[in-house]
């Protein structure tokens, strides 16, 4: 028996004839059917589309693999889950399996990182913004608070002296790293001398316990040197510090920011080709440490607090494709059910799309759309891709990171996220919204009740 | 004067009875008082033998010798053996008793001067005093004209009736004609002889003492008698010298000597006691022989000779230390000796030995082991190859055909211990995957001298990654180079060893790593012990906050109160003499002995009341790492002396060179941990289950608690109810 072949609309294509350059005649449309062995058909028809899929077997060998990178090269390692980047619980969940903290920047944060279970020693507590009632409930769980500015540590030096209780702190460092833009908004400046004021302050107030350096040097980071740099300088604190007051510094906090796989916009190759990898900053991070001045008698834990690289390669967007459209310059267009309101990324990425089923090698340059009736909701302003029909499932990736925390409830409603486990069964983690998600926060005043047209 | 005497007088109650138990290696109470009793069935010989111990106790104490051997007896019980000998043959008499105080004096000197002559050998001089003693004295007093030797031997029934009027009489009548068969009235006898009582009665007196005291010993006493009984019939040698000069008493102390005191009971001390029998035999009768013109007898000889000789055979032993196992730490019962030696033969391997530390971080596979299939053989074989894998167990990422790939390339080699650095190659090139350099086998090589006669090698290291000077002196932990490929290495991998030299490639030590981790994928600690192939080690990462709280400091009070009630629990931490530590519990007085290394914290023994705290927590912290692993679990045996149903004990005593069907298992599992920079909170849940073979008699409960850097809580989990002390 023989099957009908697939119909795909004509096309015409200009012929290039010039040389090949050295990056082949490479498109991305390499067909992605299966995510974890489980057919993203399958996946669309069971939760609907879009849907985001997290692959659990991938957060988990990610994980490890930086795991392995940094403690294979220092001996006293800690990761810490950044809540910001994903907060489903089930992510945190697989993370905290794998031993990880949990790093939070908000109250609502470190209350869901304290409901999932996670040890009040176990949370760092960042971010400019804490209220002092965040943080007398982080003073009394022993979480270690990052201090941010001065106005905070003047608060805690309060609570302190109220309560008799003894903070754990550390400040947030920021400083010249050789790179741009310099992320000088968060914490206290290193070469300004502030940084060495706060710690002074601190030492002084002989209220709380100073455990820790931390900094953050920047985000989606493509220089690893950049991380030698700011783990030399704070160690140089750590040194400065046992040698004023005779004091150890318990932990290094190097913060996060590593490069995933993606493509920034404006790149001239893709990521997954020139980004730095996970040990190529485990190598500049660990040596600046080991190569450093500063010699504890134990040396000091190094905290990672990586979110994106962690699991921005296990998160996938399903979707189905809703109309193909000629643009009045005659480029393709083909327009998603995926917005920019749930894949927010899109503003900062060129992601990858590929098709979820098997087509001929014909590709043509594409606009993809988005659904929503708003002129900046565009996924990708060009890619080469198949040619699509109407239904046609597509899988966007390296989604995982952002994506579930920053997404918009705006024209369409969120759609379920599923987690794929160890064993190919998918689970869903976030059940999708409906008008009631919307509808059960509104109040009607009683005049605005009826109407009548 | 007086002062001094008051000083020692808390120990002279101690010290001579101690005297008494001595004589069979024991310290236990209750036998010490049994045998004076039986030394007062001859009231001369008895207050003789009082005498003399008390002479030389306190002599002993006034010329300042060591007070501990004052209180165990050790210098007492050849002068009672000579006082209860003389006090047998002469009558008393003011003559008498001075010639028994300088004969005391003299077993004195003699036994100090052994002590020095053969403790050079770490041998015992055993009762060689009291022969020396007993022969002077008995050789030079018959030029004594003064001194009338006894006839008590005569009149037996008269002496008895002194001491003990009718009743005695009878009970003494009774036991002469009890028809029971010739070998059971002869090894009684022999019993009795070893402080010279040739009747039944005395023998059975002292056969309770020392059943009371160890099953083990009793048993040993009579196949060592036994086999002696058995091997005289056999031979056709003269039985009546088993009977008649009651020469018995020999083979019953060689038995418990050989079998179980010097040396740990099992099968193979049982063997060597038969083994022994004949040569005993050989000794007492050519003994006597030349002895015979002198007049004397050979007592202990045999025993002593045959004794010292097994002993100083067995120290020099090179293989089968443990066929059998001498005795280290004596606790003076061979039933204690060999389940101490049970249970700490595996823990406490690591005594004397060098803390050695993997030499990586993180985790790393074994890929050749100890006797490796491939070069790891021979005066080589102890040495391992270490690789790293990922989540799939390969070692590479990508095609695995660049150095690169590799995940253990260029990762840091650090010092296993601290140490000199003696040897460094660090000029070889990294051989491309799958090619060896075969010229020069072990590739860049750093040498560490950790001790005499004790260096490690990292070899087939990484090209000019060298980071150490030769002569350099470098810290347990601190980076030497970097994993490479140089040398006989077709994949990159970390050779590691321990060697006897300097020279690179010499001939390996059988060492071990002092603590490590295995994944698999659990967590599982490791003391003492070597890596296997395929296992995936790493060194234990110490948690602050459990390092402090179990580092207990000497004169350090630990305070509980016991919730729902008044009252309080205070411990000490207290050290001995012999830089041993210990916690004190301030009520009881019981005393729970411990050791701390930086990766574990574990009870060594337990002295004194078993239903105090202190013992549960005995029990509950037999052995802590150091490190916070949620879902660690670590087991251990604890000895069978503490086994609580006392009939199934006193049943397994019995059987224990043979087969152990008793068993008390620890466990303890990290059910929370800390954030292993000092806070949070770490709890550990214990349990000690009592089994007879697999059946569960008891299992004990316990939670314990450290936050705030140190232990805040522990509690005894009972049926019904928690008791809950809390920290102060």
């Amino acid at each position: 028996m023989t099957t009908k072949l697939r119909y795909e609309r004509p096309i015409i294509k200009k012929l290039e004839s010039n040389m090949p350059n050295k990056f082949g005649m490479r498109t991305e449309f390499e067909p992605v059917t299966h995510i974890d062995n489980v057919s993203v058909n399958s996946l669309i028809e069971d939760f609907g589309s879009p849907v985001f899929v997290l692959s659990e077997r991938k957060i988990r060998k990610t994980f490890n693999q930086a795991r392995q990178a940094f403690e294979t090269r220092y001996p006293r390692v800690q990761f810490a889950w950044s809540y910001k980047t994903n907060y489903l619980s089930a992510v945190c969940n697989v993370f905290h399996q794998e031993g990880s903290w949990a790093e939070v920047v908000s109250g609502f944060e470190y209350d869901k990182a304290i409901k999932n279970g996670v040890d009040g020693s176990k949370i760092i507590f960042n971010g400019p913004d804490k209220t002092e009632e965040d943080l007398r409930k982080a003073i009394t769980n022993n979480s270690l608070i990052h201090i941010d500015h001065l106005d905070e540590l003047y608060l805690l030096q309060d609570i302190a002296r109220s309560t008799r209780q003894r903070p754990k702190v550390a400040i947030r460092v920021n400083m010249d790293t050789g790179i741009y833009p310099m992320w000088d908004r968060f914490g206290f400046n290193y070469e300004n001398g502030q940084a060495w004021d706060a710690l002074n302050k601190i030492m002084f107030s002989g209220q709380m316990d100073l455990v820790g350096l931390h900094t953050h040097i920047g985000t989606f980071m493509l220089s690893p040197n950049a991380y030698a740099v700011a783990a030399s300088k704070l160690a140089n604190l750590a040194q400065r510090v046992q040698q004023k007051y005779n004091h150890e510094i318990s932990y290094i906090d190097m913060g996060g920011g590593f490069a995933s796989r993606n493509t920034l916009k404006g790149s001239y190759l893709p990521g997954i080709d020139t980004n730095p990898h996970i040990d190529d900053f485990a190598e500049a991070i660990t040596s600046a440490l080991i190569n450093s001045e500063y010699r504890p008698k134990t040396p000091p834990l190094l905290i990672l607090e990586t979110g994106r690289a962690l699991i921005d390669e296990a998160g996938y967007l399903l979707g189905s494709v809703i109309a193909n459209k000629r643009l009045s310059d005659g480029r393709r267009s083909t327009i998603l059910d995926i917005g920019v309101n749930l894949l927010f990324t899109s503003f900062w990425y060129n992601h990858k799309v590929t098709p979820a089923q098997e087509f001929t090698s014909y590709t043509e340059d594409t606009v993809l759309y988005g659904p929503l009736c708003m002129n900046i909701d565009v996924i990708r302003e060009s890619i080469s891709l198949p040619l699509l029909n109407k239904g046609d499932k597509v899988v966007v990736h390296h989604v995982g990171a952002y994506n579930m925390t920053q997404w918009m409830q705006f024209i369409t409603l969120r759609p379920k996220v599923v987690m794929i486990d160890l064993d190919s069964k998918p689970h869903v983690i976030r059940e999708n919204e409906s008008l009631n998600s919307l509808q059960d926060f509104e109040k009607i005043p009683q005049h605005l009740a009826n109407f009548e047209l | 004067m007086i002062d001094r005497l008051q000083n020692i007088f808390p120990f002279f109650w101690q010290g001579l009875r101690n005297s008494y138990t001595q004589i069979f290696f024991s310290n236990h109470k209750i036998l010490g008082f049994l045998l004076i009793f039986v030394t007062l069935f001859d009231l001369n010989a008895g207050i003789s033998g009082l005498i003399a111990v008390s002479v030389t106790n306190t002599a002993a104490y006034l010329m300042g010798l060591n007070r501990q051997q004052i209180i165990h007896g050790l210098y007492g019980f050849n002068s009672l053996l000579v006082g209860l000998g003389l006090g047998l043959y002469f009558q008393p008499g003011w003559s008498y008793l001075i010639i028994l105080i300088f004969a005391s004096l003299l077993t004195l000197l003699v036994t100090v001067s052994l002590a020095g002559v053969l403790g050079k050998y770490g041998l015992p001089y055993l009762s060689l005093p009291f022969l020396a003693g007993i022969w002077i004295v008995m050789l030079s007093t018959r030029e004594i004209t003064h001194l009338d030797i006894s006839e008590r031997g005569i009149y037996t029934l008269n002496e008895m009736y002194v001491l003990g009027g009718m009743p005695m009489l009878r009970i003494y009548d009774w036991f002469d004609h009890l028809n029971w068969a010739e070998p059971i009235k002869i090894y009684f006898r022999s019993l009795g002889a070893i402080f010279f009582q040739y009747h039944l009665f005395a023998g059975l007196v002292i056969a309770f003492g020392i059943l009371l005291w160890s099953r083990l010993a009793w048993l040993l006493s009579v196949i060592g008698f036994v086999a002696a009984y058995l091997f005289y019939q056999v031979v056709g040698a003269n039985i009546n010298e088993l009977g008649y000069t009651y020469i018995g008493f020999n083979y019953i102390l060689t038995a418990i000597a050989i079998g179980g005191f010097f040396v740990v009971p099992s099968v193979y001390s049982i063997l060597w006691v038969i083994l022994s029998i004949p040569l005993l035999a050989f000794i007492s009768i050519s003994g006597n022989t030349i002895l015979a013109p002198l007049q004397l007898s050979v007592l202990s000889l045999p025993f002593n000779i045959v004794v010292i000789m097994f002993l100083y055979v067995f120290k020099l032993r090179e293989r089968f230390y443990d066929k059998p196992g001498l005795v280290y730490v004596q606790q003076f019962n061979p039933e204690k000796n060999l389940y101490s030696s049970l249970v700490n033969r595996s823990r406490l391997a690591h005594l004397e030995k060098i803390e050695m530390k993997l030499p990586f971080w993180g985790f790393w596979k074994v890929t050749q082991g100890i006797n490796g299939h491939h070069t790891h053989k021979e005066s080589w074989r102890h040495a391992w190859d270490f690789e790293m894998t990922d989540g799939e167990g390969k070692t590479y990422r990508n095609q695995g055909d660049r150095l690169e790939d590799y995940y253990c390339f260029g990762k840091p080699v650090v010092a296993a211990a601290n140490g000199y650095v003696t040897e460094i190659v660090d000029t070889i090139e990294d051989n491309e995957i799958g090619d060896m350099n075969l010229n020069f086998n072990w590739g860049n090589t750093v040498v560490i001298s950790h001790a005499t006669g004790l260096f490690s090698q990292s070899s087939h290291l990484k090209l000019g990654s060298v980071l150490v000077k030769k002569g350099q002196y470098i810290q347990k932990g601190q980076q030497i180079a970097s994993c490479g490929n140089s040398g006989r290495s077709p994949y990159p991998h970390l050779h590691f060893q321990f060697q006897t030299a300097s020279e690179i490639g010499s001939h390996t030590l059988d060492y071990p790593f002092a603590a490590y981790l295995s994944r698999d994928p659990q967590i599982n600690f490791h003391s003492s012990d070597q890596p296997l192939l395929d296992q995936l080690v790493s060194n234990n990462i110490i948690d602050d906050q459990l390092d402090k709280a179990l580092h207990f400091i000497p004169g350090q009070e630990i305070r509980f109160k016991v919730e729902d009630s008044d009252e309080e629990i205070v411990w000490i931490v207290e050290t001995d003499i012999y830089n041993k530590s210990y916690l004190l519990c301030t009520e009881t007085q019981s005393k729970a002995w411990f050791n701390r290394l930086p990766d574990m914290f574990y009870f060594t023994h337990f002295e004194g009341n078993r239903k105090s705290f202190l013992y549960d927590f005995y029990l509950a912290a037999y052995q802590i790492i150091t490190g916070a692993h949620k879902g660690l679990v670590i087991e251990d045996q604890i000895t069978l002396s503490e086994f609580p149903v006392k009939w199934m004990r006193f049943t397994q005593d019995f059987l224990a060179p043979f087969v152990q069907f008793l068993h008390v298992k620890y466990k303890t599992e990290y059910v929370q941990a800390g954030n292993t920079i000092g806070a949070g909170t770490i709890e550990l849940q214990s349990e000690t289950s009592f089994l007879v073979s697999s059946r569960l008699v008891e299992k004990k409960q316990y939670g314990i608690v450290f936050s705030e850097g140190k232990l805040s809580r522990f509690t005894i989990i009972k049926k019904h109810n928690k008791l809950v002390l809390t920290r102060e």
